[in-house]
């Protein structure tokens, strides 16, 4: 059987992090294929239903990056989003959703190496991981269990 | 005359309010949300244990605001509603009066913000220890317990939204589960359908939710919906120190930010 191929997707702003992926390109850097680019205005963009879509259509993991703080385009878009960030891999965790899949970050128009070294980490990370075999197999729940509570 | 209906009575013989909603026994035996909008009907109006529901639900609907002077029964639950949608700018100071019933049942007449707020710190009572246990308990499952949990629980929801017509902080005119260009929610009960939902609706409300628990009460399946929003605040509380319904200029805290918020799980 061949080696599990996480499929990554990452979520970034146009200002900062898709630049730094750009730059990783034009730079010649070599990373991990696995990734597929979503991008975005600003970070203050990204809705937490976003990521779930993304797990329903079978990603493994995520990745949302933006500019540093104080960087944002949009001056602030950055840290509403890291507050809401902060409280929806909390919900996750108490639901029993990995947020381990979920990887943050903040990657400069300059950083083209650190968007190499993210991607490249966050596929072995997610890799060890295995397939999120938690949506996938949502499908096999019982659609609901209304049925069995009336027919009690 | 009960203490309380002459309150009620003297606001509408001064000419202070047009309706007033507060509870009535029903045939059923319990009790029901009265709307009354004459003096006529005051001897309808009683208060007692299970007089629970949070009245404070219909303050946003079209159908009671064309009343214009408006009075509500309210309890420590229905006045953080209060609190909570003034910091949202949904009431001013001065848009209704509340008959605010205290620990001990007695009413008195609130006018003012300021004097919620007081009642509020004056009235404090603890989250009921069933719900705190079963907190607790999830919270020391292992990630896939817990996940087979909320799964087993999600999956029996029909989404009759009765959790979120009950709550008197679900008050969008166009909510995200009815949007479908893009449907972001599947109108089916199916158990991503219902995962989106949940995750959704306690996201919407983190933060927000003041803890009355009517989704919980509402729910014909019983799923202990009033847990993760409950989870949800107490995330907030830890990370940036904030409770909501306590005070009527509390900022919402998804939509501040501080510059030194925490980020050490930010790469
Ligand atoms: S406990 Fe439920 S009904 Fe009450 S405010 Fe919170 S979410 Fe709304
Ligand atoms: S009240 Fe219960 S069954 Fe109805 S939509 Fe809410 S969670 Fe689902
Ligand atoms: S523009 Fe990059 S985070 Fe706002």
């Amino acid at each position: 059987m061949s080696e599990f191929e996480p499929k990554i997707v990452a979520f970034v702003c146009n200002w900062c992090t898709y630049a730094g992926a750009d730059l990783a390109g034009t730079s010649r850097i070599k990373y991990a294929q696995n990734v597929r680019i979503v991008r975005f205005p600003c970070t203050g963009r990204i809705d937490f239903m976003l990521l779930l879509k993304a797990f329903e259509e079978g990603a493994d993991g995520i990745i949302v990056s933006g500019c540093h703080p104080a960087d944002c385009h949009y001056t602030s878009g950055n840290y509403h989003a890291r507050r809401r960030w902060m409280v929806f891999k909390d919900l996750l965790d108490f639901i029993g959703i990995d947020s381990r899949r979920i990887v943050f970050s903040w990657v400069s128009a300059a950083e083209g190496a650190k968007w190499a070294h993210l991607v490249n980490d966050t596929v072995s990370e997610i890799r060890n991981l295995g397939p999120m075999k938690e949506y996938k197999n949502l499908e096999n729940v019982s659609s609901n269990k209304i049925g069995e509570l009336i027919n009690d | 005359m009960t203490e309380l209906q002459n309150i009620a009575k003297k606001l509408f013989d001064d000419g202070s309010i047009n309706l007033l909603i507060g509870y009535s026994n029903n045939e059923n035996g319990g009790t029901s949300a009265i709307f009354i909008d004459n003096s006529a009907d005051i001897d309808k109006l009683i208060y007692n244990e299970n007089c629970h529901q949070n009245l404070m639900v219909y303050f946003q609907k079209p159908e009671v605001k064309k009343f214009g002077k408006l009075a509500f029964v309210v309890s420590l639950p229905g006045l953080k509603s209060v609190l909570e949608i003034a910091s949202e700018n949904q009431i001013k100071d001065g848009d209704a009066y509340f008959i605010a019933i205290d620990k001990d049942g007695n009413p008195s007449l609130l006018q003012d913000f300021h004097q919620i707020e007081d009642f509020i710190t004056n009235n404090q009572t603890k989250p009921p220890m069933g719900l705190l246990k079963l907190m607790e308990k999830i919270n020391n499952m292992t990630r896939e317990e817990r996940w087979q949990y909320w799964t087993d629980e999600f999956s029996k929801c029909i989404k009759c939204y009765a959790c979120r017509s009950v709550c008197p902080l679900c008050y969008c005119t166009q909510c995200i589960t009815d949007i479908n260009i893009p449907q972001w929610i599947s109108t089916e009960s199916s158990p991503i359908g219902n995962l989106d939902w949940h995750i959704a609706r306690a996201m919407h409300l983190a933060g927000r939710c003041i803890g009355c628990g009517e989704c919980m009460k509402a729910c014909p399946v019983d799923i202990p919906l009033a847990l993760l929003t409950a989870n949800l605040n107490k995330s907030i509380a830890i990370h940036f120190g904030d409770e909501p319904g306590m005070k009527a200029d509390y900022k919402y805290p998804l939509s501040h930010y501080k510059l030194e918020d925490k980020e050490n799980f930010i790469r």
